[in-house]
């Protein structure tokens, strides 16, 4: 599977005072098993851009080509896309509704017509994926869990779908650090597992620079740039003059070769900045 | 210095709609606030902090316990407005507080309720947009802004009441990098200018900038102290599901790697000064 976006542009309001351009021809593209961070300043188009992503919104011109398919095409059927790419929105846990975990996220699947077992054997198995006791949570209402793990449930009913595109849009936002680095790790089991595409839409630098593979920075509606995250964030008075940040790791290693350190200064975990410092000071 | 906040074995209990059992969401927590300070709660998810935070200016009123608010204490139905007029909050999500269609309205909000004059309610808004650095925007409409502009003018509504004291409950959550850091500038800036603050915050670098830290854990008060004690005890915040802030967490690398780092390193500031000496 893959993903290319061409010359991809989207006006709101089109014709009317307050007319925006939200994009304006973003080009990539995504091959299997690869994970892209998406980062942006807020109102930089990322969202616009996810929802073009699943179909939800329309391009005015420009198209999205998933496997062989053009979903931007006319006639195309919108719910065999939704079937290949998940979209799991900020705070996802809002949109859990029924009685039980297991009901929750039996409710894509079931809607696909699959069979019961077949339905059955995909909640256990998007259960465990995000990293939950199948057997212990299944019966439980979902309301009486925890923030962290409602939201898992929340993206188990997305990953019981199997999409072949998973797009998660600030899936960490509001938790508290144990929960993040939790969502995290299951992102990362999720990918290992699936090989699928993982888009990573996220304000947090650390996680951006730690998991993604390719990084795409959006800006005033278009790709700003797009690379490895140790070329992206090597990058910084463009970042900072777009309202974004430098993960900490290097947030420090800069600071310390303006400083007067002879050091390297792309560390994309802390880990390597410790590493990359005590080389330095042991020299 | 003088209490402005004085909590005394408050416990705070809810009842589950299904089942009627009580759940203890405060047990039996105790700490002072000092007027014109800085204080920032820390906790995992369910730990209280909200509850703690909804307490303070009677949106909630103690199981058993007290809160004493300036004086007055939240138990005394009749001392609720007083409270509110000296204790303001601002929430998570700037959507869910902001009431009008154009900026300058909704700063005007708060302090018309309190039935303060037109003349002073003009000074009172200017002066708050002014001091979140959001007068330009005084005639634009509030969902045309940023996240993080937004919080600043839900700031600015809180400010013009006038408060002593403004409750922060992770207000900057949902925003972007250069979002949080100027709410978080502009709380810093509140704080200066004498209005006492409480933060309650997911973000460690921002706990560091607090005098006070309060770290809670399943309703009880864990551990109070200034940032350098708090984040001197790593090992019990990881256990907490907290961590410590970037600057502290690289201190830490580096003695595991055998590089002599004093004590007390709290900001990536601090580290670059012990570095480059």
């Amino acid at each position: 599977m893959s993903i290319e976006v061409k010359g991809l542009t989207h006006i709101y309001s089109e014709g009317l005072p307050h007319e925006s351009v939200a994009l304006e021809d973003v080009n990539f593209k995504a091959e299997d098993g690869q994970l892209v961070g998406i980062i942006g300043h807020t109102g930089s188009g990322k969202s616009t851009l996810v929802q073009h992503l699943n179909g939800l919104l329309k391009p005015k011109t420009g198209s999205i080509i998933i496997g062989d398919t053009d979903i931007t095409a006319d006639g195309v059927i919108m719910r065999d896309i939704r079937r290949k790419i998940g979209l799991v929105f900020q705070y996802p846990e809002y949109q859990l509704f029924e009685e039980t975990v297991a009901k929750d996220v039996a409710f894509g699947p079931n809607n696909l017509g699959l069979s019961q077992e077949e339905t059955d054997e995909r909640v256990k198995e998007a259960i465990e994926l995000v990293g939950l006791d199948y057997d212990k949570v299944k019966n439980v209402s979902p309301f009486d869990l925890s923030g962290g793990q409602k939201r898992r449930v929340a993206i188990a009913g997305v990953i019981a779908m199997k999409p072949e595109i998973l797009i998660l849009d600030e899936p960490t936002a509001g938790l508290n650090p144990r929960a993040h680095a939790d969502i995290l790790n299951m992102v990362k089991n999720i990918h290992e597992t699936e090989r699928n595409i993982i888009f990573l839409v996220s304000h947090n630098m650390n996680d951006i620079a730690r998991m993604s593979d390719k990084v795409i920075v959006m800006d005033c509606g278009k790709v700003a740039m797009e690379g490895p995250p140790a070329e992206v964030f090597l990058r910084e008075n463009e970042l900072r003059n777009m309202g974004l940040a430098l993960p900490d790791s290097m947030e420090i290693t800069m600071r310390l070769k303006r400083a007067g350190m002879d050091i390297n200064s792309v560390c994309l975990t802390m880990d390597e900045a410790a590493d990359e410092i005590a080389k330095v000071l042991k020299k | 210095m003088q209490d402005f906040i004085r909590i005394e074995n408050l416990v705070f209990e809810y009842v589950k709609g299904e089942d009627n059992t009580s759940v203890r969401a405060i047990d039996d927590v105790s700490f002072v606030v000092e007027k014109g300070s800085f204080t920032a709660v820390i906790g995992q998810n369910g730990s209280g902090k909200s509850t703690l935070a909804k307490n303070i200016n009677g949106l909630l009123t103690p199981t058993s316990g007290k809160v004493v608010v300036d004086g007055l204490d939240t138990s005394d139905h009749d001392n609720i407005w007083n409270i509110r007029q000296r204790v303001a909050m601002v929430f998570q999500n700037p959507d869910n507080q902001i009431v009008s269609s154009i900026v300058e309205d909704d700063v005007a909000f708060g302090p018309e309720n309190l039935g303060v004059d037109p003349v002073e309610i003009r000074r009172r808004v200017d002066e708050a947009l002014v001091g979140v650095e959001m007068y330009d925007f005084r005639k634009k409409a509030p969902h045309m802004l940023s996240g993080g502009q937004k919080q600043r003018i839900a700031i600015a509504g809180a400010v013009a009441m006038e408060p002593e004291c403004i409750v922060f409950d992770e207000p900057t959550a949902m925003l972007d990098p250069r979002g949080r850091s100027e709410v978080l500038s502009v709380i810093r800036k509140l704080n200066r200018r004498g209005i006492t603050v409480l933060l309650i915050t997911h973000f460690m670098d921002e706990a560091a900038q607090a005098d006070k830290i309060i770290v809670m854990d399943k309703g009880l008060k864990k551990i109070e102290g200034a940032p350098a004690e708090v984040f001197r005890k790593a090992d019990e915040l990881k256990a907490l599901s907290l961590d410590v802030p970037p600057a502290v967490d690289l201190a830490l690398k580096l003695r595991e790697r055998n590089i002599d780092i004093p004590e007390g390193i709290l900001t990536i500031d601090d580290m670059v000064d012990c570095l480059c000496r």
